[in-house]
């Protein structure tokens, strides 16, 4: 089941309805019921691996017992890299054995060592990056005596398969979850019209903006159509609005849907291409991924505490880390070095502006951030590193001049989503208008909805980020 | 034990938050309630006039063999195949047409005095992977067997590519999708009507389901056939815009309507006429295999190769790319047939039967007077059997012969000069 879907239209008011109307009085009545409606919610998608998900949370509800047990350090040290161990397994199983095998033939291969290892046909398990994340980080922080374990399963569970945000976050941490699940929650109303207004917006991104740039970018990253190298800059452009749009809805509409729960998530974007550096734009972007390789890599492995080299080695290894994380690809591993590099180095060289042109250079430096990142956004797409190497080339050729094939009206569609969230960048989001007048609001909601229903694109594209 | 004020604080607590959940959903339905009413304004516009009728209903309104009614989607698809294929299954005719719209045009007066055991399911097989699809529904049960199969058999069935292509997808096809019934297909016509392209101004005077259709009169349901008087009797065959007709009168020569002109497509290898075109032998041993299980059920099985015009003929048989698969279609493929104890008749350009182009709608669309004419042909042949003994041949060529002011259409229809939506027209129901 996907949010833009007519099967969630109606999985989600029948879910509120029973969670406030009947199940209102029980907390653990509304956890198991939650708890069951993310199982309906994941097992419709493919219900074999739904066992998957139950194992991998119980797995770690009982280790985080132990760990809490066990009183020697090494026993709790065995523990937690149990845990690890066995997420990292399954995630390394179903995402990244494939990856291995073929890269460790052509390594060999190129040594001239054949090796006879034939790959398998894995399906993907849908979120498996993000609940593996989500559970292991309850390990962990009960390892470090952050957090205490929960003695209640159904709780824990729902915390892991929790449908909002399973398959594509944001990834939350147990810490700010878990107490949210394990209290009485009570009816807010202004949080109840928050929620809406955000799967409203999350909506319009999603299926105006993300889908229909889609065949767009589709046509011009498939690598085999000669597109000029200002077309192809055009189309990275494309393709960093749609991943942002398409994205930054999902996690929209989880935050709404939550809110209509009454449980918090947390803000997962915070108008990302605003950022002046590419360390700021790694603050703004995807906020749950990037600060749990922080807490988890980043800070274990040493963090900014050490000397600078050696900071500069953990950086790059949490960003190769991260890239890893988006897929089994060497394109992932590149764009995630290249970010890493691309932080590392505007850390190093980042100075003040002068204040009387403070607002020109804040501006330089946005515009700057933007085409460093969509240089990132080309390795990320392409399909294989060669079309992505041949696309930077055509990209920085003298066709970057020529006009464009592609066409530009959805340029103005862009002009537009980004004056808007120019204009409300100091709010969770752009549509956040609760401060406007009534008929205002309306008018806005009701414009929204037909331009949902005249311009979004019919057909029930996945989420981007449902491939991790 | 809860002290007792704190239990009626929140008992009051949860009795509001009641109250509050619902005064919310309240508000949203208020919110909701203007898109909802144009929404409902939408459903019932289209459903009064019989547009997004299931196809399951429009059969059970039509299956009644007394009822002349038409039936056609202007804005809905049209999801020909699972309306006959619901049909054939209420009115398990004995006598079948199947094939692609070439065949469509064969009426059941063809078949007088058998007409209420005719049904003309064209649309229903479009390809040779259809035909094995039809024939494995028929020995599973889920379709009636048929005492006498008519197939029109299309030469691109037999191109390797399209066979494989159609063969590929035919593993994944729902043929009984109903867009009526897709909650998608509605909210894609929706749009139409945001964008301003359908136009859904309350007419009182007409357009609902059951009304006269504009030229023939007969009881239209869908916006296709109360609009312009086309869509699909109740025998099954086609009925083309009336307006077609009188566009003829007024400039009466053949026109090839299709886009791009088959013509077009011969010249430059589009659609059907796609390169390469290499003859399938795995599409032919299993049109053949199909038709012989058929037979060995108990049917009889009589594939017709429908025609082309004068002019596409000539134009393929000018074209050295097609020569060989051309070759085996018309030479062959009826050989193979006859070997195989199963009927093929091969349908001959129009001046075969003292006819132009103009008896075509198009390419490869004959009208029904060039249908009609053809069935004789086929009927008339001493070593026709099966269903030509109990055959009218004698009313059958007299209609097949007759001089018509317009070579396309056996009877021009009733209001073809007068102008259509004239006031007057009243509206019924059914």
């Amino acid at each position: 089941m996907i949010f833009n879907s007519f099967e969630y239209a109606i999985f989600l008011p029948v879910v509120f309805a029973v969670y406030w109307l009947v199940l209102g009085k029980s907390v653990r009545g509304q956890n198991i019921f939650i708890l069951a409606a993310s199982y309906l919610f994941y097992g419709w998608w493919d219900w074999r691996f739904l066992s998957l998900l139950i194992f991998s949370s119980a797995f770690d509800y009982f280790v985080g017992w132990r760990i809490h047990q066990a009183g020697m350090s090494r026993h709790r040290q065995v523990l937690v890299a149990l845990s690890v161990i066995v997420n990292m397994g399954i995630l390394g199983f179903f995402k990244y054995f494939n990856f291995f095998v073929d890269s460790l033939k052509t390594s060999l291969g190129a040594v001239g060592v054949s090796l006879d290892v034939s790959t398998l046909h894995i399906i993907l398990p849908v979120g498996i990056s993000f609940y593996t994340f989500q559970s292991m980080s309850y390990t962990l922080d009960v390892y470090r005596r952050h957090i205490t374990p929960t003695k209640d399963l159904v709780a824990f569970l729902a915390y892991v398969a929790y449908f909002p945000q399973l398959v594509a976050g944001p990834i939350e941490r147990a810490g700010s979850m878990l107490p949210q699940i394990l209290a009485p929650r009570s009816f807010n109303w202004e949080r109840a019209k928050d929620g809406l207004r955000r799967i409203l917006w999350g909506l319009f991104k999603k299926v105006v903006i993300a889908d229909n740039l889609a065949p767009l970018v589709n046509g011009a990253f498939a690598g085999n159509a000669s597109f000029s190298g200002s077309s192809l800059a055009l189309a990275t452009v494309y393709f960093a609005f749609q991943i942002y749009c398409d994205f930054s809805a999902y996690s929209d509409i989880a935050i709404g849907s939550s809110q209509l729960l009454g449980i918090r998530l947390m803000q997962n974007f915070n108008y990302p291409y605003f950022s002046r550096s590419p360390g700021e734009f790694w603050k703004r972007w995807h906020i749950s991924l990037s600060t749990w390789f922080r807490d988890y890599v980043y800070i274990p492995l040493g963090g900014s505490r050490r000397s600078p080299a050696r900071s500069s080695i953990n950086l790059m290894i949490t960003f190769l880390a991260s890239g890893l994380w988006h897929g089994a690809s060497w394109n992932f591993i590149l764009w995630g070095f290249l970010n890493g590099l691309l932080v590392l180095v505007s850390g190093r060289v980042s100075r003040r502006g002068s204040p009387s042109f403070s607002r020109v250079g804040t501006f330089l430096k946005m515009i700057l951030t933007f085409a460093l990142v969509c240089l990132g956004w080309v390795f990320f797409r392409s399909p294989t590193l060669t079309v992505a190497l041949d696309i930077v080339a055509e990209i920085i050729s003298p066709s970057l001049f020529s006009i464009p094939e592609l066409s530009v009206v959805p340029f103005a569609g862009i002009a537009l989503l980004a004056a808007l969230e120019a204009i409300q960048r100091h709010r969770p989001y752009a549509l956040d208008i609760n401060h406007w007048p009534l008929p205002f609001r309306w008018i806005a909601y009701y414009g929204l909805t037909i331009v949902i229903l005249r311009w979004g694109a019919i057909q029930h594209s996945q989420f981007i980020y449902f491939q991790f | 034990m809860m002290p007792c004020g704190l239990g009626k604080t929140i008992s009051s607590l949860l009795h509001n938050q009641s109250g509050r959940i619902v005064r919310f959903l309240a508000r949203i339905a208020f919110f909701a309630t203007p898109l909802i009413c144009g929404i409902a304004y939408f459903e019932v516009w289209m459903w009064r006039a019989g547009e997004n009728w299931p196809i399951t209903r429009v059969v059970e309104s039509t299956k009644d063999a007394k009822a002349d009614t038409l039936f056609g989607r202007r804005y809905f698809s049209q999801n020909f195949q699972a309306l006959k294929y619901f049909k054939v299954k209420a009115l398990r005719p004995a006598i079948l047409v199947v094939g692609s719209s070439r065949v469509m045009q064969i009426r059941e007066t063809l078949f007088n005095p058998h007409e209420r055991d005719f049904y003309n399911a064209g649309g229903l097989i479009q390809s040779v992977a259809d035909w094995t699809w039809y024939v494995e529904e028929v020995k599973r049960g889920h379709l009636p067997l048929s005492r006498h199969i008519l197939v029109g058999a299309d030469p691109w069935w037999f191109k390797d590519l399209y066979h494989r292509k159609q063969s590929e997808s035919a593993k994944r096809k729902d043929r009984c999708i109903d867009g009526a019934t897709v909650i998608a297909e509605h909210w894609l016509v929706m749009r139409e009507v945001l964008r301003c392209r359908i136009d859904l101004r309350w007419r009182s005077a007409g357009r609902s389901a059951g009304a006269p259709t504009p030229y023939n009169g007969r009881a239209g349901i869908g916006a296709a056939a109360l609009d312009l008087d086309c869509g699909f009797r109740a025998d099954g065959s086609y009925q083309y815009e009336p307006s077609l007709l009188r566009d003829y009168l007024n400039d009466p020569r053949y026109f090839d309507r299709e886009i791009p002109p088959v013509i077009e497509r011969v010249r430059s290898g589009k659609k059907q006429f796609s390169r390469p075109v290499e003859w399938s032998t795995n599409a032919l041993h299993d049109f053949i295999s199909a038709a012989c299980k058929l037979e060995n059920m108990g049917a009889h099985v009589t594939v017709i190769l429908p025609p082309f015009t004068g002019e596409v003929v000539g134009e393929i048989e000018r074209t050295a790319e097609l020569a060989g698969w051309w070759h085996a279609y018309n030479a062959d493929l009826p050989r193979m047939l006859g070997a195989a104890g199963i009927d093929c008749y091969v349908a001959g350009s129009p001046s075969q039967y003292d006819l132009k182009d103009d008896a075509f709608y198009d390419g490869f669309h004959p009208g029904e007077v060039m249908m009609a004419r053809i069935i004789f042909d086929m009927y008339s042949r001493p070593d026709q059997l099966g269903i030509r003994p109990v055959l009218d041949l004698d009313r059958l060529g007299a209609l097949a012969r007759e001089r018509r002011a317009c070579p396309l259409v056996l009877d021009l229809p009733p209001r073809i000069l007068s102008p259509p939506f004239e006031s007057g027209i009243e509206s019924g129901a059914l």
